[in-house]
């Protein structure tokens, strides 16, 4: 019974650090995914002139991911909802918890670009192009976390789990 | 003195030693030292009887009351 509940100790605090480690992870992926993402928005929006909601409705389609859930969420809100501007859509797909793993910053460069959406060809492309370059600088900062933080934290859950047994053993 | 303890006693040294090394490694110099200190506290607490014991048997030995 004892060594039981030694090894679910262990087992709760490996898990707590991998939790913990879990956002460092996944924040530069996302990041890497909304980047193409962003692209993408881009080639449909400037060069085949789509509209935006219809642009953003094909490229969630075509995507298998987390950028697809919010691509895909956003243009149907807007079909839904005419009047509704392409920040106020983002703002409610961004609560998603798919997307928890984004800073405040990021969805504030996000947000940006969607406001962005409103103007005219040209309004837009300088949007997207800027919100690109700034989430490849935050997809950078977040790979350099990740490797900071991620290992960090699950070796503590790891080394923490291995105290507590060797302080109740 | 169970041989426990001694053992006890080097796997927490081991550990908080590695935790140092990963703390001070990922910039974090602050929690480093808070680690240790609190690694040298638990130490202390759990070699707090046989510190007493010794105490009570040097006074015993050389009468001191």
């Amino acid at each position: 019974m004892k060594l039981l509940a030694l090894i679910l100790i262990f087992a709760a605090c490996c898990l707590g650090g991998y939790c913990l480690a879990a956002p460092y992870k996944r924040r530069p992926l996302l990041l890497n995914q909304l980047h193409s993402g962003i692209l993408g928005l881009e080639n449909r929006l400037i060069y085949y002139g789509e509209p935006l909601h219809l642009a953003l409705v094909h490229l969630g389609a075509g995507y298998d991911d987390a950028v697809s859930c919010l691509f895909y969420g956003m243009g149907k809100s807007m079909e839904k909802d005419p009047r509704l501007s392409p920040r106020q859509a983002a703002e409610q797909e961004l609560n998603a918890p798919n997307y928890a793993s984004l800073t405040a910053m990021d969805r504030e460069i996000l947000l940006e670009i969607f406001e962005g959406m409103g103007r005219d060809q040209q309004g837009q492309k300088s949007a997207l192009s800027h919100g690109r370059d700034q989430l490849r600088d935050a997809a950078a900062s977040a790979q350099e976390q990740k490797e900071k933080n991620a290992k960090l934290y699950q070796s503590m859950g790891l080394l923490l789990g291995a105290a507590a047994v060797v302080l109740l053993v | 003195m169970s041989i426990d303890l001694v053992f006890r006693l080097a796997a927490i040294g081991i550990i908080v030693a590695i935790l140092n090394q990963l703390l001070t490694r990922a910039g974090r110099d602050d929690m480093a030292t808070m680690v240790t200190i609190a690694g040298l506290i638990l130490a202390l607490f759990m070699v707090m009887d046989l510190i007493s014991d010794l105490f009570e048997s040097v006074k015993r030995i050389f009468d001191i009351y």
